[in-house]
């Protein structure tokens, strides 16, 4: 079965952990805003064992800073190719595609999705990908979707109740 | 010569057309924009719980902006609730309202703020009016600088190079340490 076993959650920026706008100011400012459940979503679950990456095709330096606040360690900018950059993050790690679950927006995600355990999509991605995720979030891109995604990941190993206990107990 | 006649009445009425053409188009883009465009009051969307990064490619200089809630205008102006935000150089303010327009790199914080620098500086202000372009800040109401070195009061101050020059100005007291002033 699918998505049986995940290891690692491996995340688009643009559209996944933000609302795929993109702010550039007159002096060449970039603007990034990020959702802080979506930040603790990624944090449940590293606690739990499951790794985070990011993959994305932009470069940003705001997506840099976010990586490092949740402590990120693998971040690919400027991924033109996102599955041969999945390939390759694959053998770093030692972790086949099949054991992980890639979240997505826009059709190039998709050869990176196919090739993964789980496919998720947020609710706002574009319509080829929702067609083809095994699942789309109720949520949108940079609203919670990787919070929702990071959630569902978590009961469906069976690790959400210890994952909650130093919440409530 | 009526050929002619005709002819410019023709063009004339072509020209008269594409007028009310273009005029009809610029009311419907306008209308499709709604009413209240451009306007801070008119919020396009909020979010609860954002973290945004202001950065700047050439330097490694960057902004971050932790906030309870967001709700951005349609001119781009973010309203901010309770806030806290840090810029690389070590500077922190904290609180509870503030419109910030990305654009002007302005941000006009209302009702109390703290501002702590990097060199261990804390000033309780009342309002404040942030030109990040510029790196000047002011107030036109009281507020208490702290530090080490002492405890200063005054009615109104400005900030300068992100709040590493501090002028301040009406009813001014100063509480220093006496080690400081020995030097």
């Amino acid at each position: 079965m699918r998505g049986e076993t995940i290891r690692y959650l491996v995340l688009d920026a643009d559209g996944v952990l933000t609302d795929c706008r993109l702010y550039y100011t007159d002096d060449g400012r970039e603007i990034k805003s990020f959702n802080v459940r979506d930040g603790h979503g990624i944090k449940l679950l590293m606690r739990a064992g499951i790794g985070v990456a990011i993959i994305t095709g932009r470069y940003s330096k705001a997506v840099e800073h976010r990586a490092k606040d949740l402590q990120i360690e693998y971040l690919v900018q400027g991924a033109k190719d996102k599955k041969a950059a999945l390939l390759n993050f694959s053998q770093q790690v030692g972790v086949g595609p099949e054991e992980m679950a890639y979240m997505g927006d826009d059709v190039v995600d998709l050869p990176a999705m196919a090739l993964c355990g789980m496919s998720i999509a947020p609710n706002d991605a574009a319509d080829m990908v929702r067609e083809r995720a095994d699942i789309v979030t109720s949520m949108r891109g940079g609203h919670g979707a990787v919070r929702e995604a990071a959630e569902m990941i978590l009961r469906r190993l069976g690790l959400f109740e210890k994952a909650m206990e130093r919440y409530v107990g | 010569m009526w050929v002619k006649l005709l002819s410019a009445f023709v063009l004339l009425g072509l020209v008269l057309g594409i007028g009310f053409i273009v005029q009809d188009n610029d009311r419907e883009r306008t209308d499709a924009a709604g009413p209240g465009t451009g306007s801070a009051e008119q919020p396009a969307r909020t979010a609860g719980g954002i973290v945004m990064y202001e950065t700047k490619p050439d330097s490694g200089s960057s902004l971050v902006i932790h906030a309870a809630s967001a709700t951005e205008g349609r001119d781009r102006v973010v309203v901010l609730e309770e806030f806290r935000l840090e810029q690389s150089n070590g500077l922190k303010l904290t609180g509870d309202r503030a419109r910030y327009d990305s654009d002007r790199a302005l941000l006009d914080i209302i009702g109390p703020v703290r501002v702590n620098t990097a060199d261990g500086w804390q000033a309780d202000l009342n309002g404040l009016t942030w030109d990040r372009k510029t790196k000047k800040a002011s107030t036109d109401r009281p507020l208490v600088v702290k530090g080490a070195q002492g405890t200063i009061t005054a009615d109104r101050g400005e900030f300068f190079d992100d709040f590493n020059r501090i002028l301040l100005a009406g009813d001014v007291h100063a509480n220093l340490s006496p080690h400081l002033l020995h030097h």
